[in-house]
C-alpha cells in the first residue's frame, strides 16, 4: 500500500460510514412510521388483538401516541439503541430479548452455509475456468444456471423427502444436534453457491489472461503456484463482494427455508410475526436485517479495498 | 411432540387443549376425570353435598405443597376460585366458573362452595384443566402465565420460547412417582414434521396426528396409533344477523349442502363421525337427527330457489390456519349450490379475535361463517350451551353466530339441573332436535382423537376433555432402559 | 423518430440480413438464450392456452373429488391428484397463467415506476436525484423479503398486495439502472443537439434517451423475472400470497408441504414447475445479457 493511498483511505470511510449511517436511520424510520400508517391505533395493533383495553389504554399512554410524531421516533430510536424495542404481543416477552435468542441461529445458518457455497463455487468457478469451453465448463454453466433458479423451499422438501423420510440419514427439522443444520446450510447454500461459483469462473478467466500468469506460465512455473498465488488471490474481489452483499441478507435469504425446517432464527421469527401481526417484534427483525445489510456492505468494501489496490481508486 | 405450544402456564388462562395436555402432568384438581363420566378424588379425598345440590364440601389432603413449597390448603385453592371469579378478572377461563356463587375455606383442610343454581355437572367442571389448583404465592406475584407452579408429579424445568417445555419429575410428590424422570414437549405446526419425528424415534408421542398420517402410522410396525371417539366437533358457526344468514332457509340449505361423509372420507381418512346432532355419539343424551342432516343438494337448490337465492350469494368464510382444509372441501361443495365462499385464513391470535368478535364487528367485516371446533369433555351442558345459549353469544362464549333461541335456553338450563337421568335425556333431546331445526351452525364431524407412539410406550391414553396424558407413560418391556428416562 | 448515438462500435462488413435470420443466428450464438426463449414461450403458451384446452376437454381445477385424494399418475390423471382430489394438471396449467400475471404485474410496476423515477432524476438533476437515489438506497438496504412482508403484515394477504410488495423491493434496480445510463447519455451529441433546439427535458429523456437504453433494462426485465417467479411462490409458499382456492404454483406447495412424508407428487410437481420457469428466465436473461455484450445494436 502506498502512502497516499492510506492517508486517504480514512476520509472515504468515514464519508462512507455516514452515509450507511443515515441510510440505516432513514430504514428505522421508515419502519416505524408504517405501521402508524395504518388505519386505526397503532397502540391496539402494537398490543395485539386479544389485548383489554386497559392494556391498550396503557401502551398508547407508553408510546407517547399523542406526541408528536418525531418525538415518538426520537423515543424510539432512543429506545432502540438501548435494546428496549418493544413487547411481544405473542409471547409478551421484550423484543430484544427474542431477537437474541432466534439471532445465532441464523448467524450459524448463514455462516455455514456460505462456506459450503464459497468454497463449492470457487473449487468449480476456478476449475470451470481453468477448463473453459470443453465439457466441464459447460455443464458447470448449466449446473450454476440451476442453482439459482431453483426454489429453495421446493429442493429443500424434496431433500427431506429422500434424506430424512426415505434413507433416514438426517434428521428432519429443528435443533437438538450438529446434523440438524446441514438440510437447512445446503438449502441456503444453493444460490449463492450458483452466484459465486458463476463470479469466480468470470474473475479467473479475466486474471488467467493477464500478462503476467502468462509470463509466469512462459518462465516454467509450477500451474499451482500460478494459480494458487496469483490468480486466485485477484479472483477473491468478487467473491468478498458476493459473500458481503449477500450475508447481509442472510436473514432475508433464511426465512423461506428457517420456516420449511422449523429453524428458530430470525426469518423464522419474522414469518410467526407477520401471521399474528406481531408489530414490535416485526419492527425489530427488520431494523436488524437492515442493520446487519448496512453493516455487512461496509465491512465488504473495506475488504474490497484493502484486497485490490488498483479497485480502491474506482 | 404436539402442534402447538403452550399459551400460558397458567391453567386458568387458557382455553386451548394442547396447552392443558403440557400443564397436565404439573397441575392437579380437586377431583379428575375416571372412567366414564364420573370422577375420581384428586386433591380432595372426599366431598358431600346438601340435598339440593348448591352446598358442597370437599375435604382435601392434607400435607399437600405446590412446586414452590408453599402449602396447598383450603386457603389456597379458595384463593384460586376467588381470582376466576372476581369481577372484571383477565383469566381467561372467568366466565367459565359462574355457577359458583362463594368460595370459602372450612377450617384449614377443607373448601365450600356455594352454587349459584343446582348444576349437575358441577364435578365434571372442577376436573377440568381451568379448575386446577395453583399456587396463590405464584398468581399473586404474577409469574403463573410464566412459570407453572401447581402440585403434580412433574414441575416445569424450563420453557424455552417458541422451541420446548422440559418438565422434571417432582421428588416431593405426594402421590405414586412417575416411572419418568423428565417429559419433554416440543411442537411443531407441520403435521408432516410430527410423524416423521415419531418414525425417526426424535420423539416418543406425537398428537394429534393428522388423518392422513395416522393411515400410515397404523400399518408402520414400529408405532402404534391410538384413537379414541372424541368430542371434539366441528362446525361452522353462522351469524344469524347477517343477510341472507338470518333466513333458516339458507342456513338448513348450507347444511344440506354439506357431504359429511366426503369430508370423513377425504379430509379425515375416516377418523371422524359425520355429526347427525349438536352431540357427538359418544356423548351422553345424544340424539341423532340423520335426515336433517343428510347430504342432498337438490333440496339445498330448492330451498334457496324458495328463499330468493337461485342464483346464489356470496359468503365470507373465517378459519384457523388448520382448519384451512375444511374451508376449501366446504368452498367447493357449497359452489355447487350456488354459494360463493371467500376464505379468510387466519393465524391463531388473529382467527381468536376474529372468530369471538362481537355482532357490530362481524357485521362490519362482513364474516358469515367461522369455522371452529370444540371439545368439551363429553358433557352436554359444556358442548351446548356455551355454542348455543343466548348468555355465551360471543365475545362472552363460544356463540359465534349469535344465535339466540329463548325455548332453547330454557331446555338447556332445565336439563342441567335436575339429576333424573329420564329427565335430562328428554330435555337434552328436545334441545338437539330444536339445534338441528333451526341450523344455527353447520354442524360437520366429530374427529377422533389420534395420538402416535413408539411401540414401547405404554401407559399413554386420551382423557375425555384433556387430550392425550403422559404422566403415567412409561417404556414397556423390550424398550431399551436408560439411565436417565426421558420422553419427548 | 429517435435518434441513434454516433460513434457506436462500426461492425465489420457483412452482407445485410434481415431481421429473422439475425435473431436465429444470435440464438445459435447463444444456446442459453435459445433455451430460456424456448421454456419462456413455453410458459407463455401454456399460461395462454392451457386453461382453454382445460376447459374444453371439461377439466376443472377447482373440483373435488373427497372420495380419491392422492391418487397416483393414470391416464385420467397424468400428474396425479392432490389432497383434495383435484387434478394436478389442471391446476399446473391454471397455475401457469398466475405466474404470467405475477411476473407481467411486477415488472410493469417495478421496471415502469423504476425507470421514470430515475429517468427523472438525471433530468432534474441536483438535489431531487441525490435524494432519489438515496432513497433507492434505502429501500435496497431492505433484504427483498424483508421488505415484502413488511409490506403484506401492514396490508394483508393476497395475491395484489404481495405484487405490489415484490414490486416495490424490485423497483431500486431500475431507478439506479435508468439513472446510470441517462447520466452516461447526458454528454452524447445527440443529447446536446437536442437540447440546443430547445427541446425540454421530459422530451429528451422520453423520446432520446429512453430508447437508447431500453436495451439493458430489457435484459433486466427478464433477469427480474426469474426472481419474481420465486418471491412470489416464496410468499404464496408461507401463505401470504394468493389466496385459496387459486391454484398458484406456490401455494400448490404450500398445500402438498403438509404430507411430506406421506404423498410426494402434489409437492414434485408445482416445485418443478417454479423452477423450470425461473430457469428460463434466467436464461433468457443470462442470453440476453451476453447477446447484448456481445453485439451491441
Amino acid at each position: 500500500m502506498s502512502r497516499p493511498m492510506l492517508a486517504r483511505l480514512p476520509g472515504r470511510l468515514l464519508a462512507r460510514l455516514l452515509v450507511l449511517a443515515l441510510t440505516l436511520l432513514a430504514a428505522s424510520f421508515l419502519v416505524f412510521g408504517a405501521i402508524r400508517l395504518l388505519p386505526g391505533d397503532p397502540a391496539r395493533l402494537l398490543a395485539g388483538p386479544q389485548a383489554r383495553a386497559a392494556a391498550v389504554a396503557a401502551l398508547h399512554h407508553q408510546l407517547g401516541l399523542d406526541r408528536p410524531f418525531l418525538r415518538q421516533y426520537g423515543d424510539f430510536l432512543l429506545g432502540a439503541v438501548h435494546g428496549r424495542l418493544g413487547t411481544s404481543t405473542v409471547s409478551h416477552q421484550p423484543v430484544g430479548r427474542e431477537l437474541a435468542a432466534h439471532a445465532p441461529y441464523t448467524i450459524a445458518l448463514g455462516l455455514l452455509a456460505y462456506l459450503l457455497a464459497s468454497t463449492g463455487g470457487v473449487l468449480f468457478g476456478c476449475l470451470a475456468a481453468i477448463n473453459q469451453a470443453r465439457l466441464f465448463d459447460r455443464l458447470f454453466g448449466a449446473c450454476t444456471n440451476l442453482l439459482v433458479s431453483v426454489a429453495d423451499f421446493w429442493f429443500g422438501l424434496m431433500a427431506m423427502e429422500l434424506f430424512a423420510v426415505r434413507l433416514g440419514w438426517l434428521p428432519l427439522m429443528g435443533t437438538g444436534s450438529p446434523a440438524h443444520i446441514v438440510l437447512p446450510a445446503i438449502t441456503l447454500a444453493l444460490m449463492p453457491a450458483g452466484l459465486i461459483g458463476r463470479m469466480t469462473r468470470a474473475g479467473m478467466i479475466d486474471v488467467l489472461r493477464q500478462d503476467y500468469i502468462r509470463t509466469a506460465t512462459a518462465k516454467g512455473l509450477a500451474p499451482l503456484a500460478i494459480y494458487g498465488r496469483h490468480a486466485l488471490r485477484n479472483a477473491l474481489v468478487p467473491i468478498v463482494t458476493i459473500v458481503g452483499l449477500n450475508l447481509g441478507s442472510v436473514i432475508g435469504g433464511a426465512v423461506v427455508t428457517e420456516t420449511l425446517f422449523a429453524w428458530p432464527g430470525l426469518g423464522a421469527l419474522l414469518v410467526e410475526a407477520v401471521k399474528y401481526r406481531d408489530y414490535p417484534v416485526i419492527q425489530g427483525v427488520a431494523l436488524v436485517a437492515v442493520t446487519a445489510v448496512v453493516v455487512m456492505n461496509l465491512l465488504a468494501e473495506l475488504a474490497i479495498a484493502l484486497l485490490d489496490p488498483r479497485l480502491r481508486q474506482a | 411432540m404436539q402442534t402447538e405450544g403452550p399459551r400460558s402456564m397458567d391453567p386458568a388462562n387458557q382455553s386451548a387443549s394442547l396447552t392443558a395436555a403440557i400443564l397436565a402432568p404439573m397441575y392437579e384438581g380437586l377431583v379428575r376425570r375416571a372412567a366414564g363420566n364420573s370422577v375420581a378424588p384428586l386433591l380432595a379425598t372426599s366431598w358431600q353435598a346438601s340435598a339440593d345440590g348448591l352446598d358442597w364440601r370437599f375435604t382435601l389432603r392434607p400435607g399437600l405443597r405446590f412446586h414452590d413449597q408453599s402449602p396447598c390448603d383450603a386457603a389456597a385453592v379458595v384463593a384460586g376460585f376467588r381470582r376466576l371469579l372476581a369481577p372484571g378478572s383477565p383469566l381467561a377461563a372467568a366466565g367459565r366458573f359462574d355457577v359458583i356463587a362463594m368460595v370459602e375455606p372450612d377450617g384449614a383442610q377443607a373448601v365450600r362452595f356455594r352454587l349459584a343454581r343446582p348444576y349437575a355437572d358441577f364435578l365434571l367442571l372442577l376436573a377440568t384443566p381451568q379448575a386446577w389448583v395453583v399456587s396463590p404465592a405464584a398468581a399473586a406475584a404474577g409469574t403463573l402465565d410464566r412459570r407453572a407452579c401447581g402440585t403434580g408429579p412433574f414441575q416445569l424445568a424450563a420453557w424455552e420460547s417458541g422451541r420446548s417445555v422440559l418438565e422434571r419429575r417432582n421428588r416431593a410428590y405426594w402421590g405414586a412417582a412417575p416411572a419418568m424422570d423428565e417429559i419433554v414437549f416440543t411442537w411443531s405446526s407441520e403435521p408432516s414434521v410430527l410423524y416423521m419425528a415419531l418414525r425417526s424415534g426424535e420423539t416418543d408421542v406425537a398428537t394429534p396426528l393428522s388423518p392422513v398420517f395416522a393411515d400410515l402410522a397404523r400399518s408402520d410396525p414400529a408405532l402404534r396409533l391410538v384413537r379414541q371417539d372424541g368430542d371434539n366437533i366441528f362446525w361452522v358457526a353462522l351469524d344469524v344477523r347477517l343477510p341472507p344468514l338470518g333466513d333458516l332457509r339458507v342456513r338448513q340449505a348450507l347444511n344440506l349442502a354439506t357431504d359429511r361423509r366426503a369430508l370423513v372420507s377425504g379430509l379425515m381418512s375416516g377418523f371422524a363421525h359425520p355429526l347427525d346432532s349438536p352431540l357427538p355419539a359418544s356423548t351422553p343424551f345424544h340424539a341423532g337427527f340423520p335426515n336433517a342432516l343428510r347430504y342432498d343438494p337438490a333440496a339445498a337448490r330448492a330451498l334457496l330457489a324458495a328463499a330468493g337465492f337461485a342464483r346464489g350469494f356470496d359468503l365470507d368464510l373465517a378459519a384457523q390456519q388448520s382448519d384451512e382444509p375444511l374451508a376449501e372441501a366446504l368452498q367447493a361443495m357449497w359452489r355447487e349450490v350456488g354459494v360463493r365462499t371467500r376464505i379468510h385464513r387466519l393465524e391463531s391470535g388473529l382467527y381468536a379475535a376474529a372468530a369471538f368478535a362481537p355482532p357490530s364487528a362481524k357485521l362490519a367485516d362482513h364474516v358469515g361463517g367461522v369455522i371452529a371446533s370444540w371439545a368439551s369433555g363429553s358433557v352436554a351442558d359444556l358442548e351446548l350451551s356455551p355454542l348455543f345459549s343466548s348468555a355465551s353469544a360471543a365475545p362472552a362464549g363460544a356463540n359465534l353466530g349469535f344465535f339466540s333461541d329463548p325455548a332453547l335456553d330454557r331446555l338447556l338450563e332445565q336439563a342441567s339441573l335436575g339429576d333424573d337421568e329420564a329427565v335430562r335425556a328428554r330435555l337434552y333431546g328436545q334441545a338437539q332436535r330444536r339445534i338441528v331445526q333451526e341450523a344455527p351452525a353447520v354442524l360437520l364431524y366429530a374427529a377422533q382423537d389420534l395420538a402416535g407412539l413408539r411401540r414401547d410406550i405404554e401407559g399413554v391414553g386420551f382423557i375425555p376433555g384433556l387430550g392425550l396424558t403422559v404422566a403415567d407413560a412409561r417404556a414397556g418391556p423390550g424398550a431399551q432402559s436408560l439411565v436417565r428416562q426421558s420422553m419427548r | 423518430m429517435t435518434s441513434r448515438a454516433p460513434g457506436a462500435p462500426t461492425r465489420h462488413a457483412r452482407p445485410a440480413r434481415g431481421p429473422a435470420r439475425r435473431a436465429l443466428a444470435s440464438v445459435a450464438r447463444h444456446p442459453a438464450l435459445a433455451a430460456g426463449a424456448a421454456t419462456t414461450l413455453s410458459l407463455l403458451l401454456l399460461g395462454l392456452f392451457g386453461p382453454l384446452l382445460c376447459d374444453l376437454a371439461g377439466a376443472d381445477p377447482l373440483r373435488q373429488d373427497l372420495y380419491h385424494p392422492f391418487g397416483g399418475l393414470s391416464l385420467r390423471h397424468p400428474l396425479g391428484t392432490d389432497a383434495f382430489g383435484r387434478d394436478i394438471l389442471t391446476r399446473l396449467l391454471f397455475g401457469a397463467r398466475y405466474s404470467l400475471i405475477e411476473v407481467a404485474a411486477s415488472l410493469t410496476l417495478s421496471c415502469g415506476g423504476g425507470t421514470l423515477l430515475g429517468l427523472a432524476a438525471a433530468a432534474i438533476g441536483g438535489r431531487f436525484e441525490r435524494l432519489a437515489m438515496w432513497f433507492m438506497d434505502v429501500l435496497f438496504a431492505f433484504p427483498g423479503i424483508i421488505l415484502a412482508l413488511l409490506t403484506v403484515s401492514l396490508l394483508g394477504p393476497g395475491l395484489g398486495n404481495m405484487l405490489l410488495a415484490i414490486s416495490l423491493f424490485s423497483l431500486p434496480v431500475y431507478a439506479r439502472l435508468s439513472r446510470n445510463l441517462a447520466r452516461g447519455l447526458r454528454h452524447a451529441g445527440f443529447v446536446e443537439a437536442a437540447v440546443s433546439i430547445g427541446a425540454g427535458p421530459a422530451r429528451i429523456m422520453l423520446h432520446h434517451v429512453l430508447p437508447n437504453i431500453a436495451g439493458p433494462i430489457l435484459v433486466q426485465c427478464t433477469v427480474s423475472a426469474g426472481s419474481i417467479v420465486l418471491s412470489a411462490a416464496a410468499l404464496s409458499f408461507l401463505g401470504l400470497g394468493v389466496q385459496p382456492p387459486m391454484p398458484e404454483w406456490g401455494a400448490m406447495m404450500s398445500d402438498g408441504r403438509n404430507y411430506v412424508g406421506a404423498h410426494l407428487l402434489p409437492s414434485l410437481f408445482p416445485g418443478l414447475a417454479i423452477t423450470g420457469a425461473a430457469l428460463g428466465f434466467n436464461m433468457l436473461g443470462e442470453g440476453a445479457r451476453a447477446r447484448l455484450g456481445d453485439d451491441p445494436d
